[in-house]
């Protein structure tokens, strides 16, 4: 593996962990104590910090070592999520998304731009505030708590001067290429090392000694001026393995009484350790030892040593960056922590990351396969060898299995998408002074990964139209009856072979007669025409067009809702809009599940084959012989059944057979016929993609390779419906559009 | 190569050129068989250019055992690599050197 491509696994990763950082902040506004967002904005910061040292960027390492130890803060307690500090993380988390984004397009990152540096130096002023804040009454009350300052207060501070590291390393240091000399000759480059005590009680005897696990731990006096980040971020990478406490020059006593807890199976030899450190001195040990002191290191467990540490008035101790009580790390929180890095571990173990380049090429053999297994399928037909038959069966039946496998390989849930709107939402709202909450459902609802990405602008510039347009003002909400907060809905969920994206809001709702006449200003329709409700809100879908009295920066420019249609269009989608007036907008974009495979129905007229998508057939039935040769509707069991001949259509002037049948398609809502000659049944459709020239042409919408390897066309049905809604292009296509079916046609014969 | 001398219990080890976690596993196995019915040990490490954390528990292990097996045990010849990480981390007095080198 080389280096771009370690690179590029660590922006991807960082984009990652970035997003869930934003997702976790974005949900932590309703529940500002929840421990395992906490964790996972911090654990989300911790790695990004970690995987940037790796790569030298420093930084990185340097900006996110301060939200670091914010987040820290939170962690312990001691700084409370409010909203200032959620909207000052979002902004950490977009300041860190840029320099990904930046070293992601090649740059160095010390040329980023003077904003960038600016922004660098105005987040990290605002989150130090975080930091030097003196740590007072943001943890909870506990019970017996001013017993414990009193005691404490009696105890004060050490005199050393110098910082106390105690160093208990994990097992695999040595075999992750650490060395605690290493560490120490590290050390020596911005400190020095005073006193040295090793730890040797964990060596067990040789028999028993695995001779690649560190058993040596390491008590440090450490004479340096440096901060507690740099100290820290020495043992960066052995940290979560190991037991590293470190202790700043002058802290409280109790730090030691915590140090001397942690390591109580050292028994009496730690203690003589400190002291042969001078980091204690036998004084303030003797004061350690005073009844109070002990009785309550008896009582208190470590964490409220944390707490209680972070709680006393040491101004020494508030001016480093992260309190030692920050720095202890309690057993129960290392088992906590171990304990769901280990979940989070099985969860990744069964993940892959795959290029979506191979996905793409995988799909497209297997569509290649399904070609090719069809034509396979046809000659053992006609070979008429029963035992062929039966083999080519299987192997469709298999291939069919493959399909689908594959395809599911490239499903992805929208909940991730939607859940990027907490953002937008958020973000938009507050820039409006409105108070809009998104309420999101069916993120369960799966579809192929390229559209999900594709769908991310117009649904961007839905909401944001919801958000904008949709939602009153408050003062008017309340006039008519509504909550003062507005709200705007995702909503997806599966129907016929598809899935519907629905982008909704609860404010005022769309005047048809407002957009009739801003139509009709616009050209886009006429004085007088007439026009239902459905149809008129989908003009706003034509290109030009804004009702926006007032023209802000979100949308109102009129060239919104076009561009949506047309992103859409472009998927093989399809977009409508429902308004009531008072009650709200529905915007329903309808997509297909994948753009590749699909089960067609596989019908003829004359000599060319045409595929219909098989999810949008509902029935199929005879066309009754009489009476209905200059008809366009027949009678499907008391309903009114419209129907399209096919050869009509298509201009097909070969004789039509004696029997003729009726596809009943269904999509949208809409039901209607297609007249055909003969049903030949299910067909394993790869779609192609037709060339530019044929782009125009509204009924197809592709084609795809028989096993014969003549060509099919595909019916592109959404188009056929809305003809059949028009009733004016009853009469076929155009005579331009015509000569290119016949091109078409010609070939698939 | 590692040499080993053997003479009535009374043997002398020398260690090749690395005493590291590379080679710890292997030295190990060495260092259990030499002390195996000895009476007297001899490490030689003129030859280490390099020696780490690793080889460092590994002598203190040795140390260890031949002092509870009443096996007399000492280290020759031991050069900068070595002395280097034993002051680094404190343990002057902790293992039996003889002839620095």
């Amino acid at each position: 593996m080389n280096l771009d491509s370690i690179i590029g696994t660590f922006l991807a990763e960082s984009r990652e962990l970035l997003q869930q950082m934003e997702d976790a902040l974005l949900q932590i506004e309703q529940s500002p104590d929840d421990p395992e967002l906490i964790n996972a904005i911090f654990r989300a910061a911790h790695t990004i910090k970690g995987s940037s040292g790796l790569f030298g960027y420093d930084a990185i390492v340097a900006f996110t070592h301060v939200a670091e130890s914010v987040l820290d803060r939170v962690r312990a307690g001691e700084v409370r999520f409010d909203s200032e500090l959620i909207a000052l993380m979002l902004q950490v988390g977009d300041h860190l998304g840029g320099l990904i984004d930046w070293l992601a397009d090649g740059h160095d990152l010390a040329d980023v731009s003077v904003e960038t540096r600016a922004t660098d130096a105005e987040l990290i002023t605002c989150l130090k505030r975080y930091l030097e804040e003196a740590p007072t009454a943001a943890t909870a009350p506990q019970a017996a708590e001013s017993d414990h300052t009193e005691a404490r207060t009696a105890s004060g501070e050490t005199a050393s001067h110098h910082w106390h590291l105690s160093l208990r390393f994990g097992a695999d240091t040595l075999r992750s290429g650490m060395d605690p000399t290493s560490f120490l000759r590290y050390m020596a480059t911005f400190g020095t090392v005073a006193h040295v005590e090793p730890v040797l009680e964990h060596l067990p005897a040789l028999d028993k000694l695995d001779p690649e696990a560190c058993y040596i731990g390491l008590e440090l006096a450490f004479v340096s001026d440096a901060d507690q980040a740099t100290i820290d971020g020495t043992f960066e990478f052995v940290r979560d393995e190991s037991s590293i406490e470190i202790i700043p020059p002058h802290s409280p006593l109790t730090a030691f009484a915590s140090l001397l807890q942690l390591r109580q199976d050292e028994g009496d030899e730690q203690l003589q350790r400190l002291l042969r450190c001078g980091s204690l001195t036998e004084a303030e040990w003797l004061q350690l030892q005073t009844p109070a002191v002990v009785a309550e290191s008896d009582t208190t467990s470590m964490s409220t040593f944390g707490s209680d540490d972070a709680k006393s008035d040491f101004p020494t101790l508030a001016a480093g960056n992260t309190s030692p009580a920050s720095v202890a790390t309690t057993d129960n929180a290392k088992a906590a922590k171990a304990g769901k890095e280990a979940q989070r571990g099985g969860g990744d173990s069964n993940l892959i990351r795959v290029d979506a380049a191979k996905l793409d090429q995988l799909i497209n053999l297997v569509g290649e396969l399904i070609i090719a297994g069809a034509n396979t399928r046809m000659l053992a037909q006609r070979s008429g060898m029963l035992e062929m038959n039966e083999s080519a069966e299987t192997l469709s039946r298999l291939v069919e299995e493959v399909r689908d496998s594959a395809l599911t390989l490239r499903m992805v849930q929208i909940g991730a998408t939607f859940n990027r709107f907490q953002r937008v939402v958020r973000d938009v709202s507050k820039e409006l002074g409105k108070d809009i909450v998104l309420q999101v459902s069916g993120g369960e609802t799966e579809l192929d990964k390229t559209v999900v990405e594709k769908i991310g602008d117009p649904l961007t510039h839905l909401v944001r139209n919801a958000m904008d347009h949709g939602i009153e003002p408050a003062e008017q909400r309340l006039a008519n009856g509504k909550s003062a907060q507005g709200v705007v809905r995702l909503n997806a969920y599966h129907e016929a072979g598809g899935i519907v994206i629905e982008v909704s809001d609860d404010g005022g709702g769309l005047n048809p007669q407002k957009i009739m006449a801003k139509a009709v200003q616009r050209g886009l329709a006429s004085e007088g025409q007439p026009l239902s409700d459905k149809e008129i809100f989908n003009l706003i879908f034509e290109p030009g067009f804004s009702t926006a009295d007032q023209i802000s920066n979100l949308s109102g420019r009129g060239v919104g809702m076009d561009v949506v249609k047309r992103n859409i269009t472009a998927l093989r989608g399809t977009v409508e809009l429902d308004s009531k007036l008072g009650q709200g907008t529905c915007v329903r974009i309808r997509l297909p599940l994948t753009l590749a495979i699909i089960d067609g129905f596989l019908i003829s007229v004359g000599q060319a084959s045409y595929v219909v998508p098989l999810d949008m057939v509902e029935e199929c039935i005879e066309l009754p012989g009489k009476g209905l040769e200059n008809q366009e509707f027949l009678d499907l069991r008391g309903d009114v059944l419209p129907f399209i001949r096919l050869r009509q259509l298509f201009a097909d002037d070969s004789t039509p057979p004696r029997r003729e049948n009726v596809v009943v398609v269904r999509y949208a809502g809409i039901r209607a016929g297609l007249v055909v000659d003969q049903l030949l049944g299910e067909f394993q459709t790869v779609i192609k993609p037709l060339g530019k020239v044929f782009a125009q042409v509204p009924a197809l919408s592709g084609f795809t390779i028989l096993g014969s390897g003549a060509v099919a066309l595909i019916l592109d049905i959404p188009g056929l419906l809305a003809q059949v809604t028009h009733n004016d292009n009853r009469a076929g296509l155009a005579s331009s559009q015509l000569n290119q079916v016949n091109h078409l046609r010609s070939n698939a014969q | 190569m590692s040499d080993i001398t053997t003479q009535d219990g009374h043997r002398e080890l020398t260690l090749d050129s690395a005493l590291t976690i590379y080679t710890a596993a292997d030295t190990k196995l060495q260092l259990v068989g030499a002390l195996q019915g000895a009476l007297e040990l001899h490490l030689n490490l003129s030859q280490i250019e390099e020696f780490d954390c690793a080889g460092l528990q590994l002598l203190l292990a040795v140390s260890q055992e031949a002092q509870r097996q009443n096996i007399r045990f000492s280290i020759e010849g031991a050069t900068a690599a070595v002395t280097d990480v034993v002051q680094m981390l404190g343990l002057n007095g902790q293992l039996p050197f003889g002839g620095l080198h």
